[in-house]
């Protein structure tokens, strides 16, 4: 259990910011595949800002906060870059939600392998330095037993995803442009006849969700692969289930905390339990779709108006369409 | 606060119709535009290979008769899964769980051709195999749908997840059938269980059945009563009723053939070229074949063209890397195809709409600062 | 109409085309001509496992090219190639570029290179770790491997030393080590058996019972997540002070050095890594390049027809540890302490003084063969009263079921061991002996 809950949390961080940015695309009416791709596209951005910082300043003048900053930033500009290549071909372009979505993805993921594989190779795969300083944000966390090392032990990035999490919740609940942007989501043509303007409401919540997700992927490089290049290779599936803990999480953000923590543990399960050879431990690894399709149908089931998703979701707003 | 208004200095119009001859003008030009980007982004990865990414793609799909047979194979398979996609699509189902009712084909087939007795004659294995995996693909794409039909369950998700269901399911399989723990299934060798090599010709089955059943779907589309129901559908459902159509009946018979078709492509997949099983099996050419056939606007000739596009594209670009000795060869081939369809979507959009400039008075008018509310 | 024509045309051409070129002949190599080889890996120079063997046949094609046999670009690399029907696809690609001598590097290729060989007789196929040419029977269709048990022992016998020099405090009581295993069968289990005994042998006497080794299975070849999850797992709950891995990613050394250090010894990743220095202790691998050079030799020189080319090629240790097909390699700091013993063992072992098996070494008491359901059931070997193995019947065709050789050999008078790789040059000791225990609950 000492083992398995750190390393829970860790998976449960990159989820959380995928499944928030996600969260904050979707209740504006965009059901992004392309996530999966984006998530890849910010861990691309987060390993060449990790490598432009920690190869030109020499090792002892290493500023933790900058090892973060650095990376993010770019993991930000990445993804969004992304996420506004998807909003100009759906919003703009009109293009169908989904296959721009997939084609991101195509794309996204093989464009992030190919460069991330060239990096690994031209580095030494790893910024020792950078990567151990991001670790842990308490540093003394052993000295409060049993559960400092479970439950103190995360990294920075830890921390932050849950309290991201329950600040876009507020953001939708309590003010304005939260709310604003729901509206957008569910119906956008009385939104626009209300004044608000989805077009800009649809490409700022895409942008800013893209950047979540890429911190999702900065997360999963630095933390979850203590910064090893070489390991990141299946992002994409973490942003697949992203999409999956949306749904689990009736597109709250707040949600995701509790979900991600579930799913982080039943991934890295199978390993510590040794099971990783046999079927039992593959077996492990279906009960995050099944409990989502659970989800899906009981929700449609009761039609509940808490668990559906925006109601305007994936489809494309044309004025002249009304 | 509200955000300020865009002005774009263009106005955007959805065409009232167009020419097929300028559409296709259009398309060409894009296909053409997106080939020379590829040779371009193949520079940009290894300096002065312009020319040979051109070459590679030639040679690696041309150059010889073994790989213009893996070539049609390859395509094949695109165009058999996007061809199971296109009737759902047809009827806006979004069906993209092709991935895991070809998954289901496969597995059951690789079980069956390994398992079965060597008691039953070889062609009788492979007609249960293919039974069970046009069965399997089916009842795959029904789960999902009676929850559509019953609940209104979102199907795009339903069925997305049922891609990752299969694909673990078939690790399990793996990890059950493997001989000490081996992680990989066997290979398949008993030549009767097969349906590869017709002497040293391979892959001829894949190819012709996918063929077949590319014609079969086109007349199904176009000249039976149901696809005209599935056109009408398409367009809306309400009229659909109006003249008598049942949209849950024609959901459901829709996407037998659907999974059926999915399952059948993965029943090839095993029997037809791998003879064997893994996770990794599909490879994601699921999701690709739901953009070809979105591409092709869900007509089976116009898929075909998508679909060998695509198929060269895949094979050549990876023949090409190895020829230039690209490093993370791999993933090129990825790289050029979302590219290349990236590229070809944007060109959908001139074909449904128009970009007019606005006027310059226009621009200076609508320039007023909009009220705070 | 039309419409069909779009696409019967293409296919009708490639049709036309495919009948009029007519098929790839391969002609039969002339020796003393210049040669022509390939190479196919399951990954590329990315992965420790790949890097190893791209590494080797460059150098081994170099050396050829010097040597007249070759020219200069007359061997071909295929990377990314996974074991599936493209395997069989990268061969082809390598025969129609005149290649005569296809190498393949992960097990998982060996059911295509034999469909291969047996479809092309004019070139050799050789399949670097495959287990089924022994019993095969297809003349052309070879497998390869080197007695790493060696390397493994040696590699644990440094570790024994470390922790008795630096880690005194603990091994005075109980302790366990830890390793990372990637699947449940013989090449795995043989190596970390080797190592284990090496661990065991190089601690003193008096704490030599006090070893106990925990085994975690992946499932995997290369997984950098499952082997890091593995090996945290066994370092915080099995709370075992040594890690060892077969397997292919850096996952399992990250780990340690992640958990303050714990000592780890490495499988191809060689040389004292800057980026795990303070948890690398030793580390083991095989050089193919001896391999690579005396089949392109053999094969110039037309030594193949007869079958003279060791069709289960097993490469033993060198004179030195980083010469011959098994190299071994101690972390800088501590090697001066105990290279001669190295040495010594080293080449007791090599030339058949000692054995890494020998059947005084280990019990096989804890485990029957009729035990339900554990780990050594079904198989076939026997052991006296104190638990000393006397007979053993592995599995050499590669069907996991027992056949007949006989694998408890004399040692000349001293004793017995078992002969390992002798049969085939894959591994197929499989037994699971006492002191060790398999952490997954399934097989």
């Amino acid at each position: 259990m000492v083992t398995l809950i750190p390393l829970a949390l860790r998976a449960m961080a990159v989820y959380i910011f995928g499944a928030t940015g996600d969260t904050i695309i979707e209740k504006g009416g965009h059901l992004n595949m392309g996530v999966p791709g984006i998530m890849f596209i910010g861990a691309l951005g987060a390993i060449v800002g990790e490598s432009l910082y920690a190869n030109n300043i020499p090792a002892d003048q290493i500023n933790v906060v900058l090892a973060i900053i650095v990376p993010m930033i770019f993991a930000m500009i990445f993804a969004g870059l992304a996420g506004l290549l998807y909003c100009f071909l759906t919003v703009t372009l009109k293009c169908n939600q989904n296959v721009v979505g997939l084609s991101l993805t195509t794309f996204g993921v093989g464009f992030s392998r190919y460069f991330i594989a060239i990096f690994a190779e031209m580095a030494d795969s790893n910024i020792p330095v950078a990567g151990d300083m991001i670790q842990h944000l308490f540093p003394n966390y052993a000295q409060a037993g049993a559960f400092g090392e479970m439950f103190l032990s995360g990294s920075f990035f830890t921390y932050f995803s849950i309290l991201l999490a329950i600040l876009i919740s507020i953001l939708f609940v309590k003010t304005k442009v939260g709310l604003n942007l729901r509206a957008v989501g569910e119906n956008p043509a009385s939104a626009d006849a209300a004044g608000i303007n989805v077009t800009a409401y649809r490409y700022i919540a895409t942008i800013i969700g893209s950047m979540v997700v890429g911190i999702g992927g900065l997360t999963y490089v630095l933390d979850l692969k203590s910064g090893s290049f070489a390991a990141t290779n299946d992002v994409d599936a973490f942003g697949w289930l992203c999409l999956s803990i949306v749904i689990l999480s009736a597109w709250r953000s707040w949600i995701t905390i509790p979900v991600s923590f579930a799913i982080g543990l039943l991934d890295r399960l199978p390993a510590a339990l040794g099971l990783g050879a046999g079927p039992l431990g593959q077996f492990i690894g279906i009960l995050p779709y099944i409990a989502t399709i659970v989800v899906l149908i009981i929700s449609s089931a009761i039609s509940s108006k808490k668990m559906q998703p925006p109601a305007g979701l994936g489809q494309n707003y044309f004025r002249e369409d009304r | 606060m509200k955000p300020a208004k865009i002005n774009f200095p263009f106005r955007i119009a959805k065409r009232a119709n167009i020419t097929n001859t300028k559409a296709w003008i259009i398309r060409g030009i894009s296909i053409v535009a997106a080939l020379l980007v590829s040779g371009i982004v193949c520079t940009l990865f290894k300096p002065g290979s312009f020319l040979d990414f051109y070459k590679g793609l030639v040679v690696g799909c041309f150059g010889t008769t073994n790989y213009i047979f893996e070539l049609l194979c390859c395509i094949s398979i695109f165009l058999l899964l996007s061809i199971a996609v296109t009737p759902a699509f047809k009827m806006k189902f979004w069906n993209i769980g092709v991935e895991g009712q070809a998954m289901i084909g496969c597995i059951l087939t690789a079980v069956i051709l390994l398992l079965m007795p060597s008691a039953i004659p070889g062609p009788l294995v492979i007609i249960i195999a293919l039974l069970a995996s046009v069965t399997g693909g089916m009842i795959w794409a029904i789960i999902p749908t009676i929850f559509k039909i019953r609940f209104n369950t979102n199907e795009t998700l339903f069925t997305l997840m049922m891609n990752y269901v299969a694909t673990i399911l078939a690790a399990v399989t793996i990890a059950i059938v493997s001989p000490g723990g081996s992680q990989t299934f066997p290979l398949i060798t008993d030549p009767s269980r097969l349906l590869i090599n017709i002497g040293t010709i391979k892959y001829i089955p894949f190819i012709i059945v996918t063929i077949l059943f590319t014609v079969m779907m086109y007349f199904y589309l176009r000249k039976t009563k149901e696809g005209f129901e599935l056109s009408v559908m398409g367009d809306s459902i309400n009229t659909a009723r109006y003249v008598g159509i049942k949209p849950h009946w024609i959901m459901f018979r829709t996407m037998l053939i659907s999974g059926g078709l999915a399952g059948l492509c993965g029943f090839l997949i095993v029997c037809g070229k791998e003879a064997t099983l893994s996770k990794t099996l599909v490879g994601g050419r699921g999701f690709t074949a739901v953009l070809i056939a979105w591409l092709g606007h869900f007509n089976p000739a116009e898929i075909t063209i998508f679909a060998s596009l695509v198929g060269i594209l895949e094979q050549g670009a990876t023949y090409t890397a190895g020829l230039i000795k690209i490093s993370s060869k791999k993933y090129f081939s990825g790289v050029i195809i979302g590219l290349f369809i990236l590229i070809v979507i944007v060109s959908e959009f001139f074909v449904n709409y128009q970009v007019r400039f606005k006027s310059k008075n226009k621009l200076i008018s609508n320039n007023k600062p909009k009220e705070a509310k | 109409m039309k419409k069909q024509f779009k696409f019967i045309a293409p296919l009708a051409l490639a049709a036309i085309m495919a009948t009029s070129c007519g098929g790839s002949n391969h002609t039969r190599y002339v020796p003393g001509t210049k040669l022509k080889v390939g190479l196919i890996c399951l990954e590329s120079s990315a992965s420790t496992y790949d890097d190893n063997f791209i590494k080797a046949f460059e150098s081994a094609c170099g050396k050829a090219t010097e040597k007249g046999q070759m020219d200069k670009n007359g061997y071909e690399i295929e990377t990314d190639i996974p074991e599936s029907q493209e395997c069989s696809q990268a061969a082809q690609r390598l025969i129609d570029k005149g290649c005569n001598v296809i190498f393949s590097d992960s097990y998982g290729h060996h059911a295509f290179m034999k469909q291969m060989a047996i479809e092309n007789p004019e070139v050799i196929f050789s399949s670097a770790t495959g287990d089924d040419a022994y019993a095969s029977g297809v003349q052309n269709y070879h497998n390869a491997f080197a007695s790493i048990y060696d390397g493994r022992y040696l590699a644990g016998f440094a570790a024994g030393k470390y922790l008795e020099k630096k880690c005194s405090e603990k091994v005075t009581t109980p302790f366990k080590i830890g390793y990372v295993g990637a699947h449940p069968y013989a090449e795995v289990i043989s190596g970390y058996t080797a190592w284990y005994l090496g661990v065991k042998a190089g601690l003193a006497d008096a704490h030599r019972d006090n070893c106990k080794m925990v085994v975690s299975y992946t499932g995997s070849w290369y997984d950098e997540d499952k082997e890091y999850t593995t090996a945290n797992s066994l370092i915080k709950d099995d709370k075992c002070i040594l890690i060892s891995q077969h397997a292919d990613s850096k996952g399992a050394p990250r780990a340690c050095k992640d958990n303050n250090n714990t000592p780890n010894v490495s499988y191809n990743i060689f040389e004292d890594p800057e980026e795990f220095k303070d948890s690398y202790v030793a580390s083991s691998r095989i050089n193919w390049e001896p391999y690579f050079e005396q089949v392109i030799d053999s094969t110039y020189q037309g030594r193949t027809i007869a079958g003279e080319i060791d069709r289960n090629w097993t490469g033993g240790l060198g004179t030195a540890p980083a010469s011959g097909s098994v190299n071994y390699d101690v972390n800088d700091s501590f090697v001066s302490e105990i290279l001669t013993e190295m040495l010594t063992k080293a080449s007791n072992l090599k030339s058949g003084i000692e054995f890494v098996f020998d059947t005084k070494n280990f019990t096989v008491k804890d485990h029957p063969s009729t035990e339900e359901g554990g780990p050594n059931e079904g198989k076939d070997f026997l052991t006296n009263n104190e638990g000393y193995l006397t007979h053993f019947k592995p599995d050499i065709t590669g069907d996991f079921i027992p056949d007949k050789e006989e694998a408890v050999l004399s040692n000349g008078g001293t004793g017995t061991h078992v002969a390992e790789s002798y049969y085939r040059s894959a591994p197929y000791f499989d037994l699971l002996i006492d002191g060790i225990t398999i952490k997954s609950t399934t097989k």
